[in-house]
Order: structure tokens, then C-alpha cells, then sequence
């Protein structure tokens, strides 16, 4: 029930890329990057075309040749080393595995994990009317400022599970809607049309839920069960006269995300421990529910990982696999700002262009609700970024006391994996345009891609 | 007296958002009316008796009687999409789409004048010589390049008066410092400031495009133009905001306390940023007498599934003035001259010599241009018989129709009221709102008619404006109908 019917659903070219091994074996497959520019433009595309968790996560999957996708509700538990494998669960979040030579049983898998949910405004479709539907309002979807989605063009994207339960996607990327005003409750009060609702003189009414069933044939019951976004309209862009930064929004965390993915996908030769790497979904509304760090998921696939290798997937197996387990939380810290250095304390702020930044703690004040790193993961990380050359800086996510914010470390850390946080760091956080640093982002590809094979 | 037929209760504002007033402003049409008809008072409002149709901006009238002693006191405006017909609405659509392309074009105030200047051409406009004959079309930019006369020849010759519209084309925008560049850390930064009111965080966190002018050589010498940002493939510059995280001290009270917190980022370090700028033909010393402008990057938009409303850069100055050049272009030529003036500075009321300066100055260019040298007396009665509408910022609700803020401008009953028959006889409804126009209560001490006139743009002073298609179609309607005859 979990996985079956939904995902094939939501990926129809995914069929393609059964039994497609090797790079080149699908007509999907990007070449692995030679260069930061080449990764650029290959993120530039992942986040055009990945502007929801679910859309994200269906890029991730449709340009991973060679990874065979596996139903754990219903397939066979067989894989050895080398394989490589694709997990997805109810579209929203997927696993990509390289079985790697020891055994996860044994020696725990290399695990990173980060999250391809994004903070946005959401539309409540939930009780439209011919009336109200030319003002709607959205909702926040994590940590946005208001004001940054006023007065500016969106797109709606995303997905109706239309009566009978069929998925529709939604993208509405030639229609521009607009805010200027907030609701009382706060949230952003959305303009769809501006004229009439009823079929005039002059033309007949052209209305958002006419528009949304004259292309999918949806009504306003349909669009009870939805999750519709609201994106600006720029596609991802070059930001800085010398073209040094990539200005999209979704960075925090498709940033990671995409370096994650890109890295598992050119994992050469079959790893020592078993690489994973977890694209999640709702990091920004706390990790809860099936798609979030939270998910026992990751449980579903350890355990039918641990019987694929031919052992036990016991409760006491799998928890010594877990705890075997060292993992990355990929998240994005905010980088030194020009315009307010005062919330970074100097010494501690993550730099544009310095490396992804690691961070041994998050939370607020005294560290609380974060996870503190162990000394020696902090090390083999370093020690792997070194070895391969690629730049690697430490940070804080900005003084103690200006605020905080947390990450998914929490949700590893409790199942006894040990874990730290790393991440590329991106300026203007949480905002529509988000910036990060095209080396920032090469650099953290070769670091994790090492860590992974290693 | 006459007063007294208006009860009380329709001065007070009506039930409408934001902060608008007198919404349905044609209750106070009568009043004026009234005032300057006082032989007619209490006879009714000729022209819209009996009508009972509800404007879209009216609220819920009762239907009035025939019987009714009050029918016909109060009619009401025919506003709204609900009174477009077919044809219509194809022909707002054409000058919405073709309104958009001209906002892309337009995001500097001499690139605005530019293009108002070449759609004149196109009707048939020529440089203004020494003279400017009876039916003639003519232009006249003024030194500087932001600000110009488009005029047709009066056939009454100077003594007729000139019947102008006069428009401002500078948006708000952010200006780059004489020095603008430092290195802060691992980032190079480019130092701004504001130029005009701006809602300052809404220029946070979204793609900017610097347009830089350098004038080397001096006055008039060959300046050249560096646009980085517009072009597909550009990169665009930002100015990041503080994470939503950190901010709960530095935005305490507001999100941009300080304007000085309004730096883009150019890029990662002195060297690189230095190297780009010379490959575009630019010196950094260039940047210290240049003109460098940061505004939103990319093209206008049409808004909303029905495309009936546009979101663009600068609307609510260069909206009229691109509905009054196009008006214009298609005028037959009066009695009087018809002129667009159009001005710039309007963002800070400021006393450039292309601000509202500019609009004497153009005004007796035309004048001499049409009657020779004028002696004083001359002048002073052409100016006497002049009339301009004058464009402002007035506050009014979405396809309601041309704004006009009595208020604001302290108009003369009767110069009111001539502009609002020649809106009445194109059946452009009007409304009244708040605003301030300085520009047309100065003009009016040139000793000639000022009228301020605004379309109802919402978002104002963000990088991207909104109007509705139909107010340019009202505008458009009511600024012919100013032209003609």
C-alpha cells in the first residue's frame, strides 16, 4: 500500500530505467561534471525542474541510470555488491543506494541525507467557491517573511489527487499570480483573475478553476486534496557581474540535495561501505510524517537491504547496522552577509566560497535541540575533503542568542547513527532568491563523492 | 445652497479597501457640478439621468424608482469588465500586450524617453527645427536625454493655447554610489542608494539588472550604454536579506531599518569583478561619474489566468506616459497645440533641469516654435489658455477607472470639470482618490490650467507595479479624448 500504486504513477518514464546499468544507459543520463561550471549548469536544471519536494525527487529519479528501483513492500530482498538501487515512498521522498563490498550488517552504511522540501507559500484550494477563487490564500510552507512573495509574479506548482485518486501534476508556469496584501491571519491573500466570474459580453469568464479543468479537467472538489506551491517565476540564474553565484529559490536544501544525488550517481567502482543518500521532505515543518527524517523509511529499506545480503533483518540486526551507520546531514547554514554581519560572529560564519561549511552544533543558546558531534566523524570527514582536495570550512549557523534553526542531525542521532552537519552555505536564506557559491557547491561534490566511495 | 441636495451620508468614505476614498466618486461629481452651475442647481445632472446600472466599484445601490424625487441625482459610472464587449476586449488585450513590451524597454528614464520618442516617430513625429507648422508632428528631447516634448501644431496658431499632457518616466530605483565597490570578506559588494520612496524590503532577495551610462568626453560627447542583467543568459544582481533565523534583533521594528543595509553582491572578489567590468569596455573610475542603475531584471507580465492585469517596472510614472504618447500619435490636429511633456526627476520632486522645470521650458518652445519669437503679452496669453492634465500617484481601486485627487491638486472647479467632460463623452469612468500632486499645483503658477490625473496602480514604490488592462484602456480613451477636438 505504502509505495505500490502511487509512485508508478507519478513516474511513467521511470519504467525506462529498469535494468539500465552503467552511465549512458538511458537517454536521461548527464554525464558526471568535470567542472564547477559543468555542475552549475547541471544544478541549474535540477532546480528548474525540481521546484517541489515531489517534482525533485521524480528529476533525482529519472536521471539516475543504473539504478534498479525496488518496491520493498514487494520485491524480492537479492542485491550484491555494486548494485545499485532506488527506493521511493509515496513520490515525495527516495533512497539511492551503491551496495557497497562490507556488510551493511557488519559495518553500517555511509549515509547522506538531506531534504528537497523548501519553504513557500501555499495555496488553500480547500474550499473554493466561483467567488473566492480569484483571491485565494496561501498559507506559509516553513520559515518565510511575508513580505519577500509580495509584489512579485508566481507560478503555482504541484499536485491534485483528484476524486477516484489519481495524481495530477499541476504547473501553471505561464500564469503569474500575484499578492500584495496579507490576510489578517498573516498569510498572503492571492489574486488569480481580476475579471468577471460569470461568462460576460465580452468573453467568457476565464477563472482559476476553469483554467485548472480546461487543462486537467479538474473541479473545485478535486482540488480539496492538493499541494500547490507558490515559486517566483525566475528560473534559476547566474547572480554577480563575474557570474560566481547561483541565484534560485529552493537552494536550502536542494543545494545539498543535488550535490547528494550527483555524487551517489558517480560513485565509481562498488563502494567499501554502503553508500545511501536520503532525499527527504518536510525538513521545514519539523521532519514528521512518511516522507520526513523522522519516517521509519529508512528502517523499511535497511531491513530489506540486511535480508538482501542474505542475514537476518532482526530489530537487534538492524540497530547494530544503525549504529555501524555514519551519516552526513546535508543542510544548508546561512554564509556572512555584508549587509548584516552583526548576527555571525566573525570568527564562526560560514563563507561564500570557502567550501561547504561543517557544523558540529546547531539549535539555540546553549546548543539546545541540536546534536554535537563526536570528534572522530568531524575528523574522517575532514580527513576525506583533504584527501580529495576539495575545500571544507567550519561554522555556526550565527551567534548564540540572534535566533537559530535546527536540522535533520537530530533525527539520525536518535537512532544511533552517529552524525554531523554539512553543507554548502547559502546567502539570503529562505528567501525567493537564495545564493550560493558555484565552488562552494563543486567543492562539496568531490568532498562528499570521496566520503561516500571511501 | 445646492449643497443641501447632497445628504450627508455620501461624504463620508465608502466601505472599500485599503485606504482609498470616495471610492465611488462619481457621488461627488454632482457636487462640483453644482458648485460651477449654479443657475442649473437643482435641475439634475444632464447626460446620465435614469441610468441604474451598478458600476463595478459600486456598492450594492438600490435600484431607484421612476418615481423616485432622487432619480437621476446620483447616476453611476459604468466601470468595470462586465460593460466590455468582444471587440473591445481584443483591442485592450493588444495594447496590454503591447504596453508590456514597452515596460521592458523603459526601465531608465532616458530608455523610457527613448522609446516614447521612436512610437511618436512611427506617427509620423520629426525633430521640432525652428518652426512647427499648423498639423505638424514634432519632438524636441531635452539636453540630458530624460525628458522631451512631443507636440502637434495648433491650427489657431500660438494664441490658441497648448492642451497637454505631462508625464513623468523615472521609476523608483536604487543608484550605485560614486565608489560603489568593496570587498567584504570573500564577497565584493556594490555600495547603493536610494533614489525615490521605496518599500525598501521589497527589493530584497530578487534579480536586479544594473544599467550603467557613461558619458566620456563631456557634455553630449558619445556616451555608451553597459546592460547586465536584461539579456537571456546575463547573470542578474541581488541584495540578499538576513536569514529568517537571525533576525530577530536586526529586524525588531522593521525589516530595513537602515537603507544603508541596501548592498548588492557583485560578485566573489575585487580582481574578478574588476576583470568582468573591463571586458564590458568599463573602468572602475568610470563608475564614479557614471549613471548606475539597479532595477528589477527581466520583462513586464501579464498577471492572473485572464492575463488582465500587468506587472511591471515603474508603472505608476511611465503608465500615462505611455498611454498619452500613444493618444497623441493618433490625434488630429485642434485648434489648439497638443503636446506630451515628458519629465523625469518626479521620484524626488527634485529641481533637475529635467524635472517639472522642464515643462515651462517646453511649453514656450512650442509656442515660439509656432508663433516666432512671441513678445510677453503673447506668451502670457497662450499660456493663459493652456490647459494640462497633469499625471500624479492617486490611490483608487482596480478597474474603476481613471483617478482624479481634487485634493491633491487644488484645482479650479472649472478646469475640473473640463476634464471631466472630455472623460464623460468617452464614457471613462472616474474616481475619486487621495494624493498629492505638488507638480500640477506648480504648474498652475505658470498661470494655466492643472489637472492631476493618476491611473489606480496598486504596489506602489515595490519593483514591480500592477495595473489592470482596463485602466490603460480608460486612460488611453479618456487621454484621446483630451486630444481631441
Amino acid at each position: 500500500m505504502r509505495t505500490a500504486p502511487l509512485p508508478l504513477l507519478l513516474l511513467p518514464p521511470l519504467a525506462a530505467c529498469f535494468g539500465a546499468f552503467g552511465p549512458g544507459g538511458s537517454p536521461a543520463a548527464a554525464p558526471a561534471p568535470a567542472s564547477a561550471e559543468a555542475l552549475a549548469v547541471q544544478y541549474r536544471e535540477f532546480l528548474d525542474q525540481g521546484r517541489t519536494a515531489a517534482l525533485a525527487v521524480r528529476h533525482a529519479a529519472d536521471r539516475a541510470p543504473g539504478f534498479r528501483r525496488i518496491d520493498p513492500l514487494t520485491d524480492e530482498p537479492r542485491a550484491s555488491p555494486g548494485d545499485r538501487l532506488l527506493f521511493i515512498d509515496r513520490g515525495h521522498t527516495a533512497v539511492f543506494v551503491a551496495v557497497g563490498k562490507k556488510k551493511l550488517a557488519e559495518r553500517g552504511a555511509r549515509l547522506i541525507a538531506s531534504h528537497v522540501d523548501t519553504p513557500a507559500p501555499r495555496l488553500d484550494t480547500s474550499h473554493l467557491t466561483r467567488e473566492n477563487q480569484t483571491r485565494l490564500t496561501a498559507h506559509r510552507y516553513g520559515g518565510i517573511k511575508t513580505y519577500h512573495w509580495l509584489h512579485r509574479p508566481l507560478a503555482a506548482v504541484g499536485q491534485v489527487s483528484v476524486r477516484g485518486g489519481r495524481v495530477v501534476d499541476v504547473d501553471l508556469a505561464d500564469v503569474w499570480f500575484w499578492s500584495e496584501e496579507l490576510t489578517p491571519s498573516g498569510d498572503l491573500a492571492v489574486t488569480t483573475s481580476s475579471t468577471p466570474t460569470a461568462d460576460t459580453a465580452g468573453s467568457p469568464a476565464t477563472t482559476f478553476v476553469g483554467e485548472l479543468h480546461r487543462r486537467y479537467g479538474l473541479t473545485a472538489p478535486d482540488l480539496i486534496a492538493a499541494e500547490l506551491y507558490l515559486v517566483p517565476r525566475e528560473p534559476a540564474r547566474e547572480v554577480g557581474l563575474d557570474r560566481s553565484l547561483i541565484g534560485a529559490h529552493g537552494q536550502d536544501d536542494r543545494a545539498n540535495s543535488f550535490v547528494a544525488w550527483r555524487a551517489a550517481l558517480d560513485i565509481a567502482a562498488p563502494p567499501e561501505h554502503t553508500a545511501v543518500v536520503w532525499l527527504l521532505d518536510r525538513e521545514e515543518v519539523g521532519s514528521g510524517g512518511p516522507t520526513g527524517a523522522e519516517s521509519r523509511f529508512l528502517e523499511l529499506v535497511f531491513a530489506w537491504l540486511l535480508r538482501a545480503e542474505g542475514g537476518p533483518a532482526s530489530e537487534a540486526a538492524l540497530h547494530r547496522a544503525l549504529a555501524a551507520t555514519v551519516a552526513l546531514s546535508a543542510d544548508t547554514p546561512a554564509c556572512l552577509e555584508a549587509n548584516w554581519p552583526e548576527v555571525h560572529e566573525m570568527s564562526a560564519a560560514p563563507r561564500l566560497g570557502r567550501g561547504p561549511a561543517m557544523f558540529p552544533f546547531t539549535g539555540r543558546g546553549g546548543k539546545v535541540g541540536g546534536s554535537a558531534a563526536h570528534a572522530e566523524l568531524m575528523a574522517s570527514v575532514m580527513a576525506s575533503f583533504r584527501r580529495t582536495g576539495a575545500a571544507i570550512q567550519t561554522g555556526e549557523l550565527g551567534k548564540v542568542d540572534e535566533g537559530g534553526g535546527g536540522t535533520i542531525a537530530r533525527e539520525f542521532a536518535q537512532r544511533g547513527i552517529d552524525v554531523v552537519d554539512i553543507g554548502v552555505c547559502v546567502a539570503s536564506l529562505h528567501s525567493p532568491l537564495e545564493l550560493t557559491a558555484k565552488s562552494d557547491l563543486w567543492a562539496a561534490y568531490r568532498g562528499f563523492r570521496a566520503w561516500l566511495a571511501e | 445652497m445646492c449643497y443641501a441636495l447632497l445628504p450627508p451620508t455620501r461624504l463620508r468614505p465608502k466601505r472599500g479597501p485599503g485606504t482609498v476614498r470616495g471610492v465611488n466618486g462619481r457621488a461627488w461629481l454632482p457636487l462640483f457640478a453644482l458648485a460651477a452651475l449654479a443657475p442649473s442647481c437643482g435641475a439634475g445632472v444632464p447626460g446620465e439621468a435614469g441610468s441604474s446600472s451598478r458600476g463595478a466599484s459600486g456598492g450594492g445601490t438600490r435600484k431607484s424608482k421612476t418615481a423616485d424625487s432622487q432619480a437621476g441625482l446620483f447616476p453611476e459610472a459604468k466601470a468595470g469588465w462586465r460593460h466590455i464587449d468582444r471587440a473591445t476586449r481584443a483591442r485592450i488585450d493588444e495594447l496590454a500586450r503591447d504596453y508590456v513590451d514597452f515596460l521592458g524597454r523603459a526601465k531608465t528614464p532616458r530608455r523610457a524617453v527613448a522609446a516614447l520618442v521612436a512610437m511618436y516617430k512611427a506617427a509620423g513625429g520629426s525633430a521640432l527645427g525652428d518652426s512647427l507648422a499648423a498639423g505638424q508632428r514634432a519632438f524636441w528631447i531635452a539636453p540630458g536625454g530624460d525628458a522631451a516634448l512631443l507636440v502637434i501644431g495648433g491650427r489657431g496658431g500660438a494664441s490658441a493655447g497648448v492642451r497637454a499632457v505631462v508625464a513623468a518616466v523615472d521609476g523608483p530605483r536604487i543608484d550605485l554610489k560614486q565608489v560603489p565597490l568593496y570587498q567584504h570578506d570573500t564577497a565584493t559588494m556594490l555600495e547603493t542608494s536610494l533614489y525615490g520612496t521605496l518599500a525598501l524590503e521589497s527589493w530584497l532577495a530578487r534579480p536586479l539588472a544594473l544599467y550603467v551610462r557613461v558619458a566620456r568626453g563631456g557634455k553630449g560627447g558619445g556616451g555608451s550604454e553597459i546592460v547586465v542583467g536584461e539579456a537571456p543568459g546575463d547573470p542578474v544582481l541581488a541584495i540578499p536579506d538576513v536569514p529568517i533565523h537571525l533576525r530577530r534583533k536586526v529586524q525588531a521594528k522593521e525589516p530595513v531599518a537602515d537603507p544603508e543595509r541596501m548592498d548588492a553582491y557583485a560578485g566573489a572578489s575585487l580582481a574578478a569583478v574588476r576583470a568582468v567590468l573591463r571586458r564590458r569596455g568599463l573602468r572602475e573610475a568610470d563608475l564614479t561619474e557614471a549613471e548606475a542603475y539597479l532595477v528589477p531584471a527581466g520583462p513586464a507580465a501579464l498577471i492572473g489566468v485572464d492575463r488582465a492585469m500587468v506587472a511591471g517596472y515603474g508603472q505608476s510614472r511611465l503608465g500615462l506616459a505611455y498611454l498619452a504618447t500613444r493618444a497623441l500619435g493618433a490625434a488630429a490636429p485642434d485648434q489648439a497645440t497638443l503636446a506630451v511633456i515628458l519629465v523625469s526627476k518626479s521620484q524626488i520632486e527634485g529641481a533637475g533641469s529635467t524635472g517639472v522645470g522642464f515643462v515651462g521650458r517646453a511649453l514656450s518652445r512650442a509656442l515660439s516654435a509656432l508663433g516666432g519669437e512671441l513678445d510677453v503679452l503673447a506668451s502670457r496669453r497662450a499660456h493663459a489658455r493652456t490647459a494640462l492634465l497633469v499625471a500624479a500617484i492617486g490611490k483608487g481601486e482596480a478597474n474603476g477607472g481613471l483617478v482624479l485627487t481634487p485634493e491633491g491638486d487644488d484645482a479650479l472647479p472649472g478646469a475640473l470639470r473640463r476634464a471631466v467632460d472630455r472623460l464623460d463623452r468617452v464614457h471613462v469612468p472616474v474616481q475619486i482618490g487621495e494624493g498629492e500632486s505638488r507638480a500640477a499645483v506648480d504648474l498652475g503658477s505658470l498661470d494655466l490650467d492643472a489637472v492631476a490625473v493618476s491611473l489606480p496602480v496598486k504596489s506602489q514604490g515595490a519593483p514591480l507595479e500592477l495595473c489592470s488592462a482596463l485602466d490603460l484602456h480608460y486612460g488611453l480613451t479618456g487621454l484621446a479624448s483630451w486630444f481631441a477636438p
